[in-house]
Formats: structure tokens, C-alpha cells, sequence
């Protein structure tokens, strides 16, 4: 995930022009606005902002039914962002998602013209995708890391800001490809959606089964001013200490004699990123050494492959980066 | 200062932060410098250790350079070795203890004594000196000179440490003066109890009662006068007082005189006045009868 060009369409910020208390009290207006729709998930919604935020893509997984399709839908309608949706399956091709040429008839005879697919959208909802093939995932993580695509020889940008927020299944593995570790690793924060407690279940239950129509969801937030936010975060301070230690903690993954494989450099700026985004969604002008530790997990679990000897002892990801953390 | 654009004001606002920090590395180390000097000078005042002497003249090397100056008496002023050692032994805990506080960031030692704002302020301070000026850091910069009016240095001091401290010190300080006064020493030196070529006046030999036949030397024969004279000795009341009754007394008793003899008042106490003239009349008789015989 190195980007060297600013997000949006790279204006300069001034002090003069920038309302940073008003940007940040927006963060609390879309968490309002997503839990008329989406029933507790607090941390997963925060987790799903901090991507946005930080301009990156989420890998978001769980077992069926728990809402993530809901929720990227409910973050996308409390802004003016455009919205698709890609489903995945076995027999979707890379045009299918870039778009292709099509013979077009007018006046002036047949022409191509570059027909868009889905992924001309701001937030792209990639359901189950290791249901589709290696090379449609290519096709889709390509577009995700050059924010363009290339048809026919032409190249045409993605519109901006850009999200790709993929969705899978950790059961039912028939038939699928799971997405290899390289490509994995250009998702920003790999995101677990668990089970609701009685009380939440029981709310999504009065919620849903009430009323044919899903809740209204209010704009709050506009793409120019997700642009400034984006800008804003790559700006929040973090302390040289607090840096380091994150470095670090990435650097431990790959001395830790549970892990085989450790994570990589884009790790180390994908925690400081996402922990700048969480301290401006806190309110904060400067990044916490908790800010680190809660993104810590969702950073670096899709990341590392834990020794088979720690797999045989029901290790899992989150344990060990907590056992790190400490 | 509040024109100041925000970074700068947040590098002064680190630099002030800063100066506390010496500030009060100045007054532990001078505090624990000066109690070590009074220690040391009063552990060498009780504890007299032979080889060392008891004055030294350390200006004494500098006599030359002093001597076309009008402070040539200072090289040979001598000086207490134990006043000399407690200010050298201060001197050091002062320089060491002051380079040991701040040997940590003092910015640091700050946000330790102030928890609320550790983060932010050391976030500040790195991004100063960064010479960050993005929003986010002016913002940074506005929250913590905002927060840093609610902390205070005062915390950066243990106060209960500090007062025991000058509690030793006001002791040992008084210790010191009682035992200059009272002039303790236990002499741990050498088998004269530690005396040494420049002695002190608490340090002259007993003088109290001696032998007598030491200082009166042998006995001598006493050759008898050419003149005799009869003395007429009188006994004498107790008590009497007055010239006039006591010359009475002495002219009427006693020898008889074919000279006169003038009586005089002897003079003595009245605590020492005698009693009982006539048993030391008596007691004189013999002695005389004594001597005679023996001549």
C-alpha cells in the first residue's frame, strides 16, 4: 500500500479553511447514522472508518448472515458516495468487474466504446471473493493497488476516493480459491464480524422484522469533505517512541518463533496509518499508544502464517499479536 | 509571546518546561550537596584520623602567584581539613546528582509528573522539533499550550523526600555546632590521642593537682637566722570580725616579746576562719619543740 499522490483531487489544506472539531464530530454523526441500520458491530463499523479514512481496502470475514453487506452499504449511503456491488462466482471473468469495449452503432458507423463494469464506482462491495477465480482476483486487487484499469490498451482511472471492501467466508470452503498471501497483504485491515450478543440480536430482530423497508439513513458526510478527512489523518502527529514501537511489534512478527512467516514493511505503515485514523476518529491531534494496540489485530492477522506446530496448539492470529502487544 | 505563531510558541512553552526541570535538579542536588558537607565535616571533627592533619594551608602552592597581590595572606591562612573535605565532598554530590537528574529528558520527567498530558506533549515536542506546521500539528501545538496551564512543575518535586532532607540537614547542622562547642573528639589517631604538630587549645596536658614532693623538691636543712625574735601568739575567736578585737586578742596572748610586734589583720576568709585558736596554738608549741630538738 504505497501511495505517493494525495487523495482526492490533491489540494492543499489551510488552517484557515479546515474545521477539524467540526470533521471530527462528523465521525460520531456517521457512527449515529449506521447504528439505525446496523445493530452493535462498534467496533467492526470504527475498524471499517479507519480503512476509509486511511484510504485503504478492508477484507471483511465472517460466517453467513452477520450483516457485513449491510453494514458497507450503510456506510456508503451515509455519504454521497457512489456504490456497487460485485458478486462473486466461479464463472465471473476480469472484464466482468474492469468493464470491456463494446461495438456501439451511431450515425457515424460502429465505434468501441469502453462500457465501465462495476469497479468505476467509490465503494466497490467485492462479496465472497475466494469464490472467484485467481484470475478474476487479480484483475480486482490490481484495480484496488493502480487505482486505474487498462482495457484495450487504454488506461482509465478509478474514481476517487476509492474503496474496495471484499467480503468472505471462513465456512463452507467448497469450491473456492482462497486468495493467496501476496494478495492478501494489499488489503489494509482484514476485519472479523462476530455474533451479537442476546440483547443485539434481539433489537436486529424488532428492527427487521417489523417493517419491510430498512430504516432511513441521513448524509452526513460529504466525498469532499472524506477527502479533507483523509488528508487531515495522514497529518495527525505520532510520537518518535510510539513509531518505533510499532515498527517494532511488525519486526517482532518476524523473530516470533510461533509465526513462520512475518509480516512485511507494508504492515509497519499500514499500523501507524490506521492508528492515526483512529486518533482522529477519537477526537485526538495526536496518535496514543492504545491507538496502535487496537489496530494491531486487524493490521496484522491476515498477514503472518502461524508455525504449524502453533496451529496444533489452537493458536490463533489474535492470540499471538496480543501476546506481542503485551 | 501570543503573536508568536503556534510553534513557536510550543518550542518556548518545552523550553520553560525544560528550565523547571533543571530548576529543580538545582535544589535536590544542592540540598543533598549541602547536607554531605556538613556530614563530612562533622563525621572529621568527631573521627580524627592521625594522618591527617588538623589544618591544611591549600592556597600555600599559590603563594607566588599571591605575592605580588594584596592577597598574599591567603596563602598561608590555614584551613580546617574537615571543613576542606565536607565542601569537596558537597561539591562532587552536587555536580553528580545534577548530571544524574538530567541525564533523563527533563520533558519527559515532566510528562511523568503530569500522566494527562505525557502523549500529547511529547508528541509536540517531537513534531517541533520536526518543525512540523501541517494543521494537525498547529492543532497539536493549540491543545497542549491549552492543557499545559492546568498542569504544574510543582509535581515534578517529591516534596515529602525534600523535607526530610532539610530535616537530616537542620539536625546534623545543629549536631555539628554542639559538638564544636562541647569539643567531642575520639581520637582514633595514634597513642597521644591524636596530637600533632599544630594542636589545638582544647588539646593542652591536664592541669590539675601534682606531686607534691615533685614540684617542692628534696628536703634541705634550713640554717637558723642570726636575729631571734619571741613571738606572743593570742587565741582568736571564732567569728570575730573588725580590726580592733583581733588586734587586741593577738597582743594579749601568746609569748611574751621584748619587741613589739605589730599586729596586723591577717587576711582570709571568713569560710576559713578557725575555730579553735588555742588547739592551733598548741599544735604550734610542739612543732617548734620538735625542731628544737633536732637542731
Amino acid at each position: 500500500m504505497s501511495r505517493d499522490d494525495p487523495p482526492g483531487d490533491g489540494g492543499t489544506l489551510s488552517g484557515a479553511d479546515v474545521d477539524i472539531d467540526r470533521l471530527q464530530s462528523k465521525v460520531e454523526r456517521v457512527r449515529e447514522e449506521v447504528g439505525k441500520r446496523i445493530v452493535g458491530q462498534r467496533t467492526v463499523l470504527d475498524q471499517l472508518l479507519a480503512c476509509i479514512l486511511s484510504d485503504g481496502n478492508a477484507l471483511l470475514e465472517s460466517n453467513p448472515g452477520l450483516g457485513k453487506t449491510s453494514m458497507v452499504k450503510a456506510v456508503s449511503a451515509v455519504t454521497d458516495l457512489e456504490f456497487s456491488r460485485i458478486q462473486n462466482t466461479p464463472d465471473l471473468m476480469p472484464s466482468d468487474i474492469t468493464g470491456t469495449e463494446i461495438i456501439r452503432e451511431s450515425q457515424q458507423g460502429r465505434e468501441f466504446v469502453f462500457e465501465k463494469g462495476p469497479i468505476f464506482a467509490n465503494v466497490v462491495l467485492a462479496d465472497e471473493i475466494n469464490r472467484a477465480t485467481p484470475k478474476t482476483q487479480a484483475a480486482l486487487l490490481e484495480a484496488m493497488q493502480e487505482k486505474q484499469v487498462t482495457a484495450a490498451g487504454e488506461t482509465h482511472a478509478l474514481p476517487r476516493p476509492f474503496f474496495v471492501l471484499a467480503t468472505q467466508n471462513p465456512i463452507d470452503q467448497e469450491g473456492t480459491y482462497p486468495l493467496p498471501e501476496a494478495q492478501t497483504d494489499r488489503f489494509l485491515l482484514k476485519i472479523l464480524v462476530e455474533y451479537p450478543d442476546f440483547e443485539e440480536e434481539r433489537r436486529i430482530v424488532e428492527l427487521y422484522t417489523e417493517d419491510f423497508q430498512a430504516p432511513p439513513i441521513e448524509q452526513v458526510v460529504s466525498r469532499e469533505e472524506i477527502q479533507t478527512m483523509q488528508r487531515l489523518v495522514r497529518q495527525v502527529p505520532i510520537a518518535d517512541d510510539i513509531r518505533d514501537r510499532a515498527v517494532k511489534l511488525v519486526q517482532q512478527t518476524r523473530d516470533e518463533e510461533t509465526i513462520e512467516f512475518g509480516a512485511s514493511p507494508r504492515a509497519s505503515m499500514a499500523l501507524v496509518l490506521t492508528g492515526k485514523a483512529r486518533a482522529f476518529m477519537q477526537g485526538r491531534r495526536h496518535v496514543s499508544w492504545d491507538d496502535i494496540v487496537a489496530m494491531a489485530p486487524p493490521v496484522l492477522r491476515h498477514r503472518i502464517i502461524l508455525d504449524f506446530r502453533a496451529e496444533r496448539q489452537g493458536l490463533t492470529p489474535d492470540e499471538v499479536i496480543e501476546s506481542l502487544v503485551r | 509571546m501570543s503573536d508568536a505563531p503556534p510553534r513557536q510558541r510550543m518550542a518556548d512553552a518545552l523550553a520553560e518546561v525544560r528550565r523547571e526541570g533543571y530548576k529543580v535538579a538545582v535544589i535536590y542536588a544542592v540540598v543533598d550537596a549541602a547536607l554531605v558537607t556538613l556530614a563530612v565535616n562533622l563525621l572529621l571533627q568527631v573521627v580524627t584520623v592521625g594522618a591527617i592533619p588538623e589544618t591544611v594551608r591549600p592556597l600555600a602552592p599559590l603563594s607566588g602567584v599571591l605575592s605580588g597581590t594584596g592577597l598574599s595572606w591567603l596563602a598561608g591562612t590555614p584551613v580546617g581539613t574537615s571543613t576542606l573535605a565536607g565542601a569537596a565532598a558537597g561539591l562532587l554530590t552536587f555536580v553528580v546528582e545534577f548530571a544524574l537528574r538530567v541525564r533523563r529528558p527533563l520533558v519527559e520527567q515532566f510528562e511523568a509528573a503530569n500522566p494527562s498530558i505525557r502523549e500529547s506533549l511529547r508528541t509536540a515536542r517531537d513534531t517541533v522539533e520536526d518543525g512540523r506546521e501541517t494543521v494537525m500539528a498547529l492543532a497539536l501545538y493549540r491543545d497542549v499550550l491549552d492543557r499545559l496551564r492546568d498542569t504544574s512543575s510543582l509535581e515534578l518535586i517529591d516534596a515529602r523526600r525534600l523535607v526530610v532532607t532539610v530535616t537530616v540537614l537542620v539536625a546534623v547542622s545543629l549536631v555539628s555546632i554542639q559538638v564544636a562547642v562541647v569539643d567531642l573528639n575520639l581520637g582514633l589517631g595514634g597513642p597521644d590521642g591524636g596530637d600533632g604538630p599544630d594542636q589545638s587549645p582544647n588539646q593542652r596536658p591536664y592541669e590539675g593537682l601534682r606531686d607534691g614532693d615533685a614540684i617542692l623538691g628534696d628536703a634541705e636543712n634550713v640554717t637558723a637566722g642570726d636575729t631571734e625574735l619571741d613571738a606572743d601568739l593570742q587565741t582568736q575567736g571564732g567569728g570575730e570580725s573588725g580590726n580592733g578585737s583581733s588586734a587586741a586578742a593577738y597582743d594579749q596572748s601568746g609569748f611574751a616579746s621584748s619587741a613589739d610586734v605589730e599586729s596586723q589583720q591577717a587576711g582570709f576568709a571568713p569560710s576559713e576562719q578557725v575555730e579553735d585558736a588555742e588547739l592551733i596554738r598548741e599544735y604550734n608549741l610542739k612543732i617548734r619543740d620538735i625542731e628544737d630538738d633536732d637542731s
